[in-house]
């Protein structure tokens, strides 16, 4: 790290380099530096690095230098321009002045517990593409595939609390994110999932035809 | 949940990785300096995994743990069983601690024998069934084994004491399990901490080994003891120093060297 944290921050916010946070996604939704874009660590990270503007130099992000180090030695082989590499995690980040978003975490049974009373005014958001919804669906259960999110949140009160799920938690986690940092105020992520959810025999109905 | 075995065949040593991937919460058992505190780092974020534990079954007095060094670098302790006395600041796991991880329930038994500070690990995943699916066993239980109980202190006496205390914790307590739990034991194959059968395959489950192995066919205390003594191999020749290192007392290479 040469460059102090807010130097970093401004840059980011002003789309001059692209903080890359390597977490998984469910730790992603629930910490990480404002403005940054989640490519977990792992076999997939240069594949998915391709995607983002080629001319632009990355941020490498993780809460262990080893993790952050690796990638950065990957993404730079593939030849990405890594500006920075930051291996403290996200408390470090908030420590050294940059700002840190995330939504809370909701359990499976929490969620179960809101739902049979009713829900009350809580928004159930199923992020599952539709081929997964014949494994059931929570009841009342608004389901908006991941990739539809962003065009179609206007179909959301975001004053509501909101508890986003998909399969086992990972997708959820993005689509959470991606929530809280567009003006809804009340997101939670659920970890785990639909197989959570169905394996502790929490109820489900089969989705609308 | 997710379980990976990291093994270093030339060692005949295992550790584990393991966690709840639904919130990426992750174990490491008796990790190794071969392996590395960022080979630990670097496959639990592959998963997706933070390492919020570290355990050791034992103070291991055949191979160089990474406990010490990737407790420093992850920035959290090391846990073992308070008759371990290492010289670092350690959590202390005593018998029938249980730890919460996400929906896994890990559970420490106190089976000394190869060590007066052996523990095994007892796990279950809440998600799937409240009873135990695995038991990582450390040196007390291998496959086709029994850890030896002579590196410790190596007096007769000493050594015989030992053993009953060993055939204690495989008999009484690791072979109450029912027999679909499955073995996980921190040694195979070549390492000096078996005897005559080891096998080379890492893995059984209690069934199998309480149909097949010979220590735990043994069918008194007496028997035990004189199974375990007669396949006694000698004592590796650098037993005490690596107990020592591992320790965290040995001036030359602490554990909390190479600390980021």
């Amino acid at each position: 790290m040469s460059r102090p944290v807010p130097e970093l921050a401004a840059e980011i916010a002003a789309g001059r380099v692209i903080l890359v946070d390597l977490s998984a996604p469910p730790r992603f939704a629930q910490n990480h530096p404002a403005g940054a874009l989640n490519l977990p660590f792992g076999p997939a990270l240069v594949q998915a690095a391709a995607t983002l503007p080629a001319d632009v130099p990355l941020v490498v992000f993780a809460d262990q230098p080893a993790v952050a180090e690796q990638a950065a030695r990957l993404l730079t082989q593939a030849g990405r321009e890594v500006a920075e590499v930051f291996g403290q995690g996200a408390d470090a980040w908030a420590a050294a002045g940059g700002r840190v978003e995330g939504v809370p975490r909701m359990t499976v049974d929490e969620l179960a517990a809101r739902v049979a009373h009713g829900g009350g005014d809580l928004t159930v958001l199923d992020v599952r593409e539709p081929s997964e919804w014949r494994s059931g669906v929570i009841p009342g259960a608004v389901l908006m595939p991941l990739g539809s999110v962003p065009e179609r949140s206007a179909e959301l009160d975001p004053e509501r609390p909101v508890a986003v799920v998909c399969a086992h938690g990972n997708r959820s986690a993005t689509a959470a994110a991606w929530l809280g940092a567009h003006g809804f105020a009340h997101v939670h992520n659920v970890p785990g999932g639909m197989a959570l959810w169905l394996g502790a025999g929490h109820p489900a109905v089969p989705p609308p035809a | 949940m997710v379980f990976t075995p990291i093994l270093d065949p030339a060692l005949g040593c295992a550790s584990y990785l393991f966690g709840d991937d639904a919130i990426g919460s992750a174990v490491v058992v008796d990790p190794l300096e071969s392996v590395g505190a960022d080979g630990y780092i670097l496959r639990a974020a592959e998963m997706g995994l933070t390492i919020e534990h570290i355990i050791e079954t034992h103070v291991h007095a055949d191979h160089p743990s990474a406990a010490g060094t990737l407790s420093a670098a992850v920035g959290v302790p090391v846990a073992m069983h308070p008759l371990a006395r290492p010289a670092f600041p350690h959590a202390a796991l005593a018998d029938e601690t249980r730890l919460d991880v996400g929906s896994l329930a890990v559970t420490v038994w106190h089976t000394p024998g190869h060590t007066p500070d052996s523990l095994s690990l007892v796990v279950a995943d809440l998600t799937r069934a409240p009873e135990p699916w695995f038991v990582l066993t450390g040196d007390a239980l291998f496959v086709g084994d029994v850890g030896r109980p002579d590196l410790v202190d190596g007096s007769d006496e000493a050594v015989r004491r030992a053993a009953g205390d060993l055939y204690r914790s495989v008999h009484e307590r690791l072979m109450s399990l029912p027999d679909d739990v499955e073995v996980y034991p921190a040694h195979y194959g070549a390492s000096a901490c078996g005897g005559l059968f080891m096998s080379r395959k890492p893995w059984s489950t209690i069934g199998f080994e309480r149909r097949t192995n010979r220590a735990v066919q043994a069918d008194s205390p007496d028997a035990f003891v004189r199974h375990v003594l007669a396949l006694l191999k000698p004592a590796p020749p650098e037993a005490a120093i690596l107990r020592r290192r591992n320790l965290g007392l040995a001036e030359s290479d602490r554990p909390s060297e190479g600390s980021r």
